[in-house]
């Protein structure tokens, strides 16, 4: 039973019975509970009278930075006796300093200020306002609402800026970059050799091979390095990046699409954006910082999901990408996928396949089990296989260990060239 | 607020009761009161919030019920409601996250809750002491004045509060 309940009920029996007794001292002992209900009824709260607002420091974001919210809330007429008062927000930010619940008695000559920091996680982020509730002194009458102080809060992925990464791809753009364009001309990498024209300039002669000769001179070709087009794909199918016991490989493979999509617009290449999940999340082609900022905005909004349509990575709509661009697809992947990625290849898609290793990531979390090494080695092999597969039919697939940051990961396998890098979209 | 008050409250409030019990010679009651007693505090050990507010009801109900002598039962009365309601003050002020400006709400609260209780002793004193003629009719007009009067407060009240938006 409610407070009010419970005086209310006492006041109302001793009167009736008071009444029906003739009994006066009944009605002089329910008189200290009346003036108890009537105080609270005089200083009972409305909340018409209240006005209030929060704001956000900023708009957005990095992940793992704090961000400070600030409030105020003020009375116009009676004060509030009681009011708890607790600015809503998304259970995914932690709170890291500050007050942003509490209990007061507010007064129009007193209005309230308060200032709280939030660490931000990735997402977009919903406030819906500042829920409040105030009481008389003796919480008899309640009156509860929401304060609109509506905000949203953007926070991108966290990445790692990368510096190199090598790829061969087959077409290019006019313009000149940091990728190579399979012909010669200026550039910085030697390409070749060819024989001396008039107007060549004299630093390009390549005196040991026009010695060797004897006759006629050589010059050097240099590679020329184009800007490219590049197709980013991301994997955001629960059940391909869920892992046994809960948890996913997911926000891994967002930071590693945010890390090349810095980088390859860093370098002056046009980069998209496709997200393959519960539906398609598609980022139009586009060069400089304002892609890359609606590519941060996608990468922040993204999580993963079902659909029976995406179930299998078949329905990749590869006519978004122009022929022959450039694609690195971010996914653990699955068996099932395979097919489909070497079909992919066989439509002239050059395809290079970063895979987060769900399998080591999944065996750091379980406890030591005598079947666990074997289980392994299972994983291993099938993983080794689908590797190999995808390598025959000139899909490059890198398995990345996720206790390697992908900085590392990407010095490791792909800033310097390698002769598989170079063979990238070749055949 | 400090949990010694409150139970210095509860047991001045019982121990009046109890007197007055054992000088009006009603032994079922005093027994009642040391029952409800008995309830109070196991309730406090086992942490029933609930206990206090069947507390309240039984003390009332006792000082209703056996209406003499006043002189006990109505400090009694008055500090069981203290006791009930300082104990619903105190849960509040430990559950909330953080209390802004702590002694000024405790300080207006108790100050609300003294000129409520002298307020309503004085009334009842004097309704006790003084005497006034008055027909069967006017008594139960005024009764029902009264009745109407509280219905009406406690029906406005109690509509259900949904969360609104605020202005």
């Amino acid at each position: 039973m409610s407070r009010l309940g419970t005086i209310g009920g006492l006041v109302w029996v001793l009167l009736i019975v008071g009444l029906a007794t003739l009994n006066g001292s009944l009605l002089a002992y329910s008189l200290p509970l009346v003036a108890y209900l009537a105080t609270a009824a005089l200083l009972r709260p409305s909340h018409k009278t209240m006005a209030g607002e929060a704001r956000l420091e900023k708009p957005s974001l990095a992940e793992g930075e704090t961000v400070r919210v600030h409030g105020r809330l003020a009375v116009t007429g009676d004060p509030l006796e009681l009011l708890d008062f607790s600015d809503l927000h998304p259970p995914a930010l932690r709170r890291s300093s500050g007050i942003e619940a509490g209990l007061i008695r507010l007064t129009p000559t007193q209005p309230l200020e308060f200032d709280y920091q939030l660490r931000a996680s990735r997402g977009l982020h919903h406030f819906p306002g500042i829920h409040c509730t105030a009481t008389d002194p003796f919480n008899l009458f309640r009156d509860e609402w929401v304060l609109p102080a509506e905000r949203t809060l953007l926070v991108r992925p966290s990445y790692s800026a990368l510096r190199r990464m090598n790829i061969s791809p087959l077409r290019t753009g006019v313009i000149a970059g940091a990728y190579p364009a399979r012909s010669g001309g200026p550039g910085v990498e030697f390409f070749g050799l060819r024989q001396y024209s008039a107007g060549d300039p004299m630093r390009w002669v390549n005196w040991k091979a026009s010695a060797r000769s004897g006759r006629e001179l050589f010059v050097n070709l240099f590679e020329q390095e184009r800007v490219i087009d590049l197709g980013l794909i991301v994997d955001a199918r629960a059940h391909s990046n869920a892992v046994f016991g809960g948890g996913s490989v997911y926000p891994y493979s967002v930071a590693a699409a945010a890390s090349l999509a810095d980088l390859f617009l860093s370098q002056g290449n046009r980069v998209g954006l496709l997200i393959y999940g519960s539906h398609l999340d598609w980022t139009v082609p586009a060069y400089g910082r304002l892609q890359r900022e609606r590519i941060m905005s996608a990468l922040a909004k993204t999580t993963e999901g079902e659909s029976r349509v995406f179930e299998q990575i078949q329905h990749l709509p590869t006519r978004l990408f122009p022929s022959k661009t450039q694609l690195i697809l971010i996914s653990p992947l699955l068996p099932a996928d395979l097919n489909h990625l070497i079909r992919l290849r066989a439509r002239r898609y050059p395809l290079l396949v970063i895979s987060p290793d769900r399998d080591q990531f999944e065996a750091a979390k379980l406890q030591s089990a005598p079947e666990l090494p074997l289980a392994r080695r299972l994983a291993n092999l099938e993983q080794h296989l689908i590797t190999r597969s995808l390598a025959n039919a000139g899909v490059y697939r890198l398995l990345w260990d996720l206790e390697l940051p992908f900085e590392h990961f990407i010095e490791q396998h792909l800033s310097r060239p390698q002769a598989w890098i170079r063979s990238i979209g070749a055949r | 607020m400090s949990r010694p008050w409150i139970r210095l409250s509860a047991a001045a409030s019982v121990s009046s009761l109890a007197v007055g019990m054992w000088l009006s010679g009603e032994l079922v009651w005093l027994a009642a009161v040391v029952l409800s007693a008995t309830l109070l505090v196991l309730g406090a050990w086992r942490g029933r919030r609930w206990t206090t507010t069947a507390w309240f009801v039984l003390q009332v109900t006792v000082v209703a019920a056996v209406g003499q002598p006043a002189a006990l039962l109505l400090p009694a009365l008055l500090l069981a409601l203290v006791s009930w309601d300082l104990e619903d003050f105190g849960s509040r002020l430990r559950q909330a996250p953080n209390v802004i400006d702590q002694s000024g709400v405790v300080r207006r609260h108790l100050w609300v809750l003294a000129l409520s209780s002298v307020v309503g002793a004085t009334l009842s004193g004097a309704a006790l002491l003084g005497r006034l003629r008055l027909s069967f009719a006017a008594a139960a007009g005024l009764g029902l004045l009264a009745l109407a009067g509280l219905s009406r407060l406690i029906r406005t009240r109690q509509t259900p509060t949904n969360l609104r938006s605020g202005t």
